[in-house]
């Protein structure tokens, strides 16, 4: 690094240090300001709910913002990167997403909720359904799902971090403390100490924030956190076209790119005087071909000890670039530098589908390296059009702000404004990241970091790397607004549904201590169990929201409006639904050793689970015990009076 | 909501599952705005009649239900 790079770095990391703590100072404040609310109110009500008065911009921020997750930020950029224009395919149901997913229940499941008193999902389905079996069920699979998709997130925040600050000189001290200290404590010493430094940082400030301040809190820093969110694509998406060139020079780059070839090469050094470090994310250029220029990058780091001329195994990629793509050669011509050492025996492999196909990464399947049927395969496409809308609409963090606002031109328009904003985040973040393809050629070696690594490029090209603090924020942000809503949503259904069930006379301070001891509970155990956290952090979310929406879909509509429902179908319909999507998660990992679904028929699992769970139902419904009488008088009136004793 | 849902998956999915999936063999790729033409016809343009129609459902067509007061906790 010359001396210019590093007062660059330096500045960046500063800057980003500064963006950061401002950051959690308003967050904090916030909190703050939502506990004093809390004095003189229903203690459950007002921590659970906001006392269900959420306005049209409270609402349709923290829905929206606790909906785009780390995922969103950091999951979907490293898809789109790795897939190509494809991914306008995967994400299409998102197009129709707030009518569906909001529209389909908020209204009813509102009233229901106002009208039964309850404050989460199984209290809601306990209640209308006059089963205490119904809401164990539920509890049980709420708590066993969302914390999947608690630890993905737990574990993009800490890597956000990672990022954030690595240049920080006061952090990086730090870092190297916390590393002294765990190296010998077992299972915490395994971790690498930047990544448990930011997981603890992460987890201690999440928490805090989200026992003080309760729903109110996450709401208000919802709300924060989702106007960073879009201003911080808007402004990618400005720096990513400028620097491209233009969106036709993206995609006519794009059409040329032909997916990287993974695997080894030897590295061979012609002096050898001295030990050498060589950087992962290295770039060492080959001889030309006809049509390409091939180059190879390393995905570890590589130290060559003095008098060593030779190293064999090196894992790498070789990237192909069309000598056509100006952009792209430059990008990556400048990141070469003659170290003195050349790539030999380079032995790699293709992907299965897309290997040297240019247009693969503007069409559809998309490349895919490990199937020869590409990334979406048509039938996967529908699967996903179909994930995304009611998958949505059944998820308990949602379902719990669908029960928490005030009337329904709140509901009316902050469905038109969470469709703007859908929009506004999901096509651009697209363009951004099919530029990312050409402006920063060869994160296939570390995908998931994509994301911030654009925001510091683009923003020290520009020559403003103060910015990249903000920009790095808004995937933070994403996270830290979906977390601190599962969070609440756990410990809720724990408290509520839990200790409140068996100690009804629990008085308003005890209930208070076990709700902060259980929000705290919750936020160590994630933490702890992602101190060593798996790879595939998109799996665990699609998992975790796949498994919710199979579970409570079709339990939570008919619920809603099918008078006839009975307790035994109810729990039937989630079991039955949550079961098939473990199964099929099983199965997955059985075919393909690794944690990823079982395709049957090309269909997301999602689809055969909430088929199974319907059948289910329906054949479960048939001789059971009906509902009382009473509560179906209760909660549909006379025409369900009708149904329910039919 | 379901309908409005199923339109756009049978335009989406209709659309691209001739022309996305054929664009691989086009090139040099065919473009619209400076996009591959197949995201603005079966992506784009469907996500705009979609937030038209959302704006239309929800000030013209959703009712207004005066909300339940709730009971305290209980």
């Amino acid at each position: 690094m010359t001396g210019a790079d590093f007062m660059l770095a330096s500045t960046a990391g500063n800057a980003a240090l500064i963006s950061f703590a401002l950051y959690m100072v308003v967050v904090f404040m916030l909190a703050g300001l939502a506990n004093r609310e809390q004095s003189g109110k229903s203690f459950l009500n007002e921590y659970f709910l906001g006392s269900r008065n959420l306005g049209m911009w409270a609402f349709a921020f923290t829905y929206a913002a606790t909906s785009a997750s780390g995922g969103s930020f950091m999951g979907f950029p490293s898809l789109i990167y790795t897939h190509g224009w494809v991914m306008a395919l995967w994400i299409a149901g998102y197009i129709i997403v707030p009518l569906v997913a909001i529209g389909l229940i908020a209204k009813r499941l509102n009233q229901v909720a106002r009208k039964s008193g309850s404050i989460t999902v199984p209290e809601l389905l306990r209640k209308r359904l006059g089963s205490d079996t119904v809401g164990a069920v539920a509890t049980v699979l709420l708590v066993f799902f969302q914390f999947f998709f608690l630890l993905a997130q737990f574990k993009a925040g800490a890597k956000i971090m990672t990022t954030l600050l690595g240049d920080v000189e006061v952090y990086q001290t730090a870092v190297a403390m916390v590393g002294r200290f765990t190296a010998p404590i077992p299972w915490v010493g395994a971790a690498q100490a930047d990544y448990l430094l930011c997981l603890l940082v992460f987890a201690a400030s999440v928490v805090a924030y989200t026992a003080w301040g309760g729903f109110r809190a996450v709401v208000w820093t919802d709300m924060m956190q989702g106007v960073i969110m879009g201003l911080g694509v808007v402004i990618l998406l400005g720096l990513a076209l400028t620097q491209v060139g233009g969106l036709s020079n993206a995609t006519q780059e794009l059409s040329r790119q032909v997916p990287p070839r993974d695997g080894n090469a030897t590295l061979v050094r012609t002096e050898s005087a001295s030990s050498l470090v060589l950087a992962k994310g290295t770039w060492l250029e080959m001889p030309a071909e006809e049509k390409r220029q091939p180059f190879v990058r390393l995905k570890e780091v590589v130290e060559f000890s003095k008098g060593q001329t030779e190293f064999a195994g090196v894992p790498v990629i070789e990237v192909r670039t069309s000598l056509e793509n100006a952009t792209e050669l430059k990008s990556i011509r400048a990141q070469v530098k003659d170290v003195g050492v050349s790539a030999q025996a380079v032995d790699v492999e293709g992907y299965k589908y897309g290997d040297d196909k240019p247009g693969v990464y503007v069409s559809a399947p998309g490349p895919k390296s490990s199937s020869g049927m590409g990334f979406l395969p048509i039938m996967l496409a529908v699967s996903f059009f179909c994930f995304w809308p009611f998958a949505g609409a059944a998820q308990p963090s949602y379902m719990a702000r669908q029960m928490a606002f005030k009337d329904i031109p709140t509901l009316r328009h902050s469905i038109i404004f969470v469709a703007l904003y859908f929009s506004l985040i999901y096509f651009p973040l697209i363009i951004i990241f099919t530029c990312g393809r050409v402006l920063l050629p060869g994160w296939e070696i570390d995908a998931d970091r994509v994301m911030p690594e654009m925001a510091t490029f683009l923003t020290s090209t520009a020559g403003v790397p103060w910015l990249a603090g903000l920009l790095v924020a808004a995937p933070f942000a994403a996270v830290m607004s979906s977390v601190d809503s599962f969070l609440l949503l756990v410990s809720g259904s724990v408290v509520r549904d839990v200790y409140q069930r068996k100690n009804p006379k629990a008085s308003e301070a005890q209930m208070k201590k076990v709700t902060y001891w259980t929000t705290v509970g919750v936020g160590a155990l994630a933490m702890f169990a992602m101190l060593n956290p798996p790879q595939f952090l998109q799996d665990l979310i699609v998992f975790g929201s796949g498994g919710l929406g199979a579970s409570f879909l079709m339990p939570v509509i008919l619920t809603l409006y099918w008078p006839g429902l009975t307790p035994r179908a109810t729990v039937a319909g989630m079991l039955s639904g949550g079961g098939t999507m473990a199964v099929f998660y099983l199965v997955g990992y059985l075919v393909h050793d690794k944690f990823s679904a079982y395709e049957l028929l090309s269909l997301h699992p999602f689809i055969w689970s909430v088929l199974v769970s319907a059948l289910v139902m329906l054949a479960a419904s048939k001789g059971s015990r009906p509902t009382d009488p009473k509560l179906v008088e209760k909660y549909f009136g006379n025409i369900g009076n009708k149904e329910g004793k039919a | 909501m379901i309908a409005a849902w199923a339109v756009t998956g049978l335009w989406v999915l209709g659309y691209n599952s001739q022309a996305a999936y054929a664009a691989e063999t086009q090139t040099p790729v065919r473009m619209l705005f400076g996009l591959p033409r197949w995201t603005v016809i079966g992506w784009l343009l469907p996500l705009l009649v979609a937030n038209a129609f959302t704006i239309w459902f929800c000030l013209r067509f959703m009712r207004d239900e005066p909300m339940e007061v709730l009971p305290e906790d209980e």
